[in-house]
Formats: structure tokens, C-alpha cells, sequence
């Protein structure tokens, strides 16, 4: 993203390029060399930014409003080969907006692992759960799928085969669930019975 | 005559399921009240629902459902002289029968769904893609028009069975409803009822058929758009013989849940407050809430047990083969943005009227979108607000469409 004109305070401009200059001096000083890009950027696992998680379907409303609410689809990011066609964007509600858009696509990037993500990427869609009178919790804005296509509902474990054909292992799921970086997702491969490796959610009990 | 047959059969049906659904363990589940003023209505409207757990309705408010542990009971039907549900388990579930001659629970094979009785006593639900029917002559397993689909909420219609039939998922609609249609089964063979449009995003879902007195089959279609946030549309069709067409539209999310006496609708309506169903019945003054809990649809206030997980790890060790980026330790910032446009001039003009909003008091930027941005497309412009750290954007989001109204379906939390 390149930012063209500025209107307003440009502190945080100026403390960007500050900042970039002494990482660069510090580095140098130490003696670490590094060809890699200058990688500024804000993760933040402050409970501001990784909220109370709701269990069940009363904390769920609470949290989120109700079922295919306005701006249940009010946050964004954009990601590599969200669909098969390539990169797009994906939704979901600005309550998990800081995390999934800050930490989770920042950790993804910075890593240099955006072709461990493979399509289908989506998050806000206001659906029922097959066949039922419940709601998706991706029609909150709740839930993200990622890798969809080589990770369908049923299947036992988690393929991590990204978009260029390399194995990337439980990169992915660590991401968004793992103890480590830990951003709290719960991962639907955990559901013994009906396991759903591409699914993410930000609540548990339903 | 016929009004004896009922009142027999109604106090069979009490006896049958009071002894049947009578005996084991509480489900441990939170309460969730009826309304006060409701009062014992639920029996008077002469059908049976799960609330808190148990069966109610039919004056079988003190009985308790025979569930394994973990399990929750849900989509019952009634005949005159029984009942029949879902014994909804982690894993395969159970169709539980309970008749004349007993009560009997039958282990399936996969997800079941809404058995419903006929005239004559037989069965059917569906179970995964197929249906099952069950009758005197023994029961059959017939494989579903879509593979890999569901078939759900079947209605015997004479000696025909008339299903809603779930399609399988695709790549582009990877998991949850997109597509159901009406499905005839006659003579063995699946014929076609309806044709609801639905696609990658638009789609349509049949919910709670139940045959009407003058034999024709009602059922609720709900129609919505993935992608926007704003509550499907519900109204109520009408199958008679093979042609179907829409009754009336219906105010907001609603569910058939049989009829009474008199043949007047009765409706599943959900209170989100409580997480109770409601069940309301149709009078020329509108709906009157006549009892509480869901008759064929799902239980708010339990989970489903196959989606009772373990908070396990996302894996064992060996996955950490990237490099932790530090920390700056700076709180993150969220920002409003409002795009995309395809020229800079485009987003120029936005950004003065956004700027004016705000008077100056919160920074404004023109973006474009280039490799490795994470919010705006390579080649699009946009126009982003940064907001302070305290804030999760959300409430301003709000505001600012309020303010922009035209622009309010294009603008989103990011973080830049």
C-alpha cells in the first residue's frame, strides 16, 4: 500500500520512519545482517485486540448482535488466493477485526507464508448450518474458513498443502489457534465427531 | 365419535409418552423460561416440543426424555397415539419411537433428521442423504436424489413422501445451506418438485413442511444473500399435488409448527432474549404466543453435541519453523476504510467530504493499493481514516455511515 496524500497529523508517519531508521542503525550495530524487508509492524495480543471469546449461544449474541446483523460483515483484509481465481477479500464482524486483520493476516505476511494459504478463504456468510434452524456462526462474522478446498467438512485431519504445492504443515492452524502465536481461534478439527479442518471460530459451545 | 377418538388417542399418547420419556438422566441444560403469562397453553395446543431438554406439550410437562448423557432431543412428532425424535448424539444419532406398543430407540447411522409420522402409523426422517421409512411391512433405506446432500423434514402425502433434499456443498460454498428444493417420492423414484434459485451467494432454504387439514403441504422458504448483512426473507408457500406456489410473506423469522384443532397455523417463533421457541398461533389480531419450545425446529439453548469440541492444540511441536516477529509493543490501531475506487481522482473527492466530516480533527489518507497490501487490492485506491488505539472501530464505523450514507455499504474496519 502506498499512502499518496496525507490529510491531518502525520506523527505516526514520522515515528514509522524513525523507527525504521533505528531498527536499520541497531541491526547494523549488532553485527546482524539482514536482507530481509523491514519488518514494521503491530501485533498486539493485548485482550484489546484478542477479546473474551464467547461460549455458547447467549454470550455469542451478546458479543456479536444478532444473526446477519449490520456490519456483521463491517471489518476486512486482503488475502492471497482467497478464492481460486486469486487474492480477494475477507469479512467478518470488527469486534475480531484487530486480530484476524492486525495479527493473524500480519503474522501470515510477515512470515513470508502467503502461499501456505490456499483457496477458499471466506469469513461473514449468512447461512444456516445445513438442513437445520440454526444459524452458521459465520453469519455473525464469527468464523473463518481457510484452505477450504483441500480441507472439506468431514475430513480427520488438516492438509497443509498451500498454494504452491509446498507442505506448510499446521503453519495455518497454529496461526489462528495454536498455543503459539495463539490468537484464540477455535479450530474445528477439534470437534471429534464431526471434524471440520478448514473452520475457525471465535466462540465456542455452538 | 371422532372427538372421542381424539381425547382416547391424546390421553394414549399422554400415557405412552409420560412412561416412555419418563426415565433417565436430567440433560444438563440452562433454563430458560416460558413467558408467565403463557401458562399451560402448550397443552392445549395439542402438540409436543423440546424445551430446557424436555418433552412438553400433550401434558407432558413433568416427564423427562430418556437421553443418553451429552445427548439433546429435538424435532418431534406426534400422531395420535405416539411420538417420535431425534435423539441427537455426539457422532451417529437415534430415531426414538415411542407407540402402543412401546417405546424404541433406533441407532442410525449418521446425522438424522425430523421423523414424521403417517396416517397409518409408518415413519420417515432422513439420515445424511437418504431416507428411511419404517412401516409394518419393515423398513427401507432409500438413497437421496443428491449425493452427498441432505435429506430432511419428510411428510407423508398419501402413499407418497414429499422431503426437502439439502444440495452437497461445492467449492465455492464449502460448508452451510445453499441450495434445497422439494423432492416427490413415488413408486420408488425421486421426482423434483421445485427449483429455488441459489448460486455462489444468493440462496434459498425450505424449512418445517407439515401437511395441512385440506392435505396440501406448507412449509417456510427463506431467501437471503450470503454476503450482506441483513436478515433473510421468510414466507410461506404451499404445495398442492405437484404445483407449488407462495402464500403470503412472514414478517420476520418464523417456522411452521403444526396446526390445531381448528386448522389455524401454528408457528415456531424464536425469542433470541431467552434463547426459548416460542410457539405462537395464528387469530385475526395477529399472533398470540399459546406455549413455549421447538417442535421441528432446533433447540437454542443447548449446543449440538457434535460441536462440543476440546480446545486442543492446533498441532504438536515442529510446525514453529518461522521466525516470531518482535514485538514493538505499540497497542494496534484500527482504521475506517472507504473503498475501492479506480482512480486516485475518485478517492481524492471522498476524501475532502471525509475530511469535512471530521473538520480536520482526524487524519485522513488517499491509498493505493499495491503487493503486499493487506487491505486495499493492487490497483485500487481508497481512502482510510486511523483511528486511536482505544477503539476497535466499530462504533465509528457506524457513525461514519450514518454521516455518509452513500458510501456506508463501502466502508469497512481494516487494519492499515
Amino acid at each position: 500500500m502506498r499512502i499518496l496524500r496525507t490529510r491531518g497529523r502525520s506523527v505516526r508517519a514520522c515515528a514509522l520512519v524513525v523507527a525504521a531508521v533505528c531498527a536499520f542503525a541497531t541491526a547494523h550495530a549488532a553485527g546482524v545482517a539482514s536482507a530481509s524487508p523491514i519488518d514494521i509492524w503491530v501485533h498486539d495480543h493485548s485482550s484489546d485486540v484478542i477479546k473474551p471469546r464467547p461460549d455458547g449461544l447467549s454470550e455469542i449474541q451478546s458479543t456479536f448482535g444478532p444473526v446477519c446483523g449490520d456490519n456483521s460483515n463491517g471489518a476486512r483484509s486482503y488475502w492471497p488466493s482467497q478464492d481460486s481465481s486469486g487474492p480477494g477479500y475477507v469479512y467478518y464482524d470488527p469486534y475480531i477485526g484487530k486480530n484476524v486483520g492486525g495479527n493473524i493476516r500480519g503474522h501470515v505476511q510477515f512470515d513470508h507464508k502467503d502461499d501456505a494459504v490456499r483457496w477458499l478463504v471466506g469469513g461473514y456468510n449468512c447461512r444456516y448450518i445445513s438442513g437445520t434452524t440454526s444459524w452458521s456462526l459465520h453469519a455473525w462474522g464469527a468464523a473463518i474458513d481457510t484452505n477450504s478446498a483441500t480441507n472439506p467438512v468431514g475430513q480427520d485431519h488438516w492438509n497443509g498443502v498451500g498454494s504452491d504445492g509446498k507442505k506448510y504443515g499446521t503453519y495455518l492452524p497454529d496461526v489462528w489457534a495454536g498455543p503459539y502465536p495463539g490468537h484464540k481461534f477455535f479450530w474445528g478439527l477439534n470437534w471429534p465427531n464431526k471434524p471440520d479442518p478448514m473452520h475457525f471460530q471465535y466462540a465456542t459451545g455452538y | 365419535m371422532r372427538t372421542r377418538s381424539l381425547i382416547v388417542a391424546a390421553v394414549c399418547g399422554v400415557t405412552i409418552l409420560g412412561w416412555a420419556l419418563g426415565r433417565g438422566s436430567d440433560p444438563a441444560v440452562a433454563a430458560h423460561e416460558c413467558p408467565a403469562d403463557v401458562g399451560q397453553a402448550d397443552g392445549n395446543a395439542g402438540i409436543a416440543a423440546v424445551q430446557n431438554g424436555r418433552l412438553v406439550g400433550i401434558a407432558t410437562a413433568s416427564a423427562q426424555p430418556a437421553l443418553e448423557a451429552n445427548a439433546v432431543a429435538r424435532q418431534v412428532a406426534t400422531n395420535g397415539g405416539g411420538a417420535a425424535y431425534v435423539q441427537d448424539r455426539r457422532g451417529a444419532d437415534a430415531i426414538v419411537l415411542s407407540t402402543p406398543d412401546g417405546s424404541r430407540i433406533l441407532l442410525q447411522s449418521g446425522e438424522a433428521y425430523h421423523p414424521s409420522w403417517s396416517v397409518h402409523g409408518a415413519v420417515a426422517w432422513g439420515v445424511d442423504d437418504r431416507l428411511v421409512v419404517r412401516s409394518t411391512a419393515g423398513e427401507r433405506t432409500i438413497a437421496g436424489p443428491e449425493p452427498g446432500g441432505i435429506v430432511f423434514a419428510p411428510v407423508f402425502v398419501g402413499r407418497d413422501v414429499v422431503a426437502a433434499v439439502s444440495a452437497a456443498p461445492t467449492t465455492a460454498v464449502p460448508e452451510d445451506e445453499w441450495s434445497d428444493d422439494l423432492w416427490l417420492l413415488r413408486g420408488g423414484r425421486w421426482h423434483r418438485l421445485t427449483a429455488f434459485a441459489a448460486g455462489t451467494d444468493r440462496w434459498t432454504a425450505i424449512r418445517t413442511p407439515f401437511v395441512a387439514a385440506d392435505g396440501s403441504v406448507e412449509f417456510v422458504v427463506v431467501r437471503g444473500r450470503g454476503s450482506q448483512d441483513r436478515p433473510p426473507s421468510f414466507s410461506l408457500w404451499r404445495l398442492r399435488g405437484m404445483s407449488v406456489h407462495r402464500i403470503m410473506p412472514l414478517g420476520g423469522e418464523r417456522y411452521l409448527a403444526g396446526y390445531e384443532g381448528d386448522g389455524e397455523r401454528l408457528w415456531n417463533v424464536p425469542d433470541r432474549e431467552t434463547e426459548t421457541w416460542l410457539i405462537q398461533r395464528d387469530t385475526p389480531d395477529g399472533l398470540q404466543t399459546v406455549g413455549c419450545g421447538a417442535v421441528a425446529v432446533d433447540p437454542m439453548d443447548v449446543p449440538d453435541p457434535d460441536r462440543i469440541g476440546h480446545a486442543a492444540p492446533a498441532s504438536a511441536a515442529g510446525s514453529n519453523e518461522r521466525t516470531a516477529p518482535a514485538d514493538p509493543g505499540d497497542p494496534m490501531e484500527a482504521a475506517l476504510l472507504i473503498g475501492d475506487f479506480p482512480s486516485q481522482v475518485a478517492a481524492d473527492v471522498v476524501a475532502q467530504q471525509v475530511t469535512a466530516t471530521y473538520a480536520g480533527s482526524m487524519p485522513v489518507d488517499v491509498v493505493q493499493g499495491g503487493k503486499g497490501s493487506t487491505i486495499v487490492q493492487p490497483d485500487r485506491w481508497a481512502v482510510v481514516v486511523r483511528l486511536p488505539a482505544t477503539t476497535d472501530g466499530s462504533a465509528e464505523l457506524s457513525a461514519l455511515q450514518a454521516t455518509l450514507p452513500d458510501y456506508a455499504d463501502h466502508m469497512w474496519v481494516v487494519v492499515p
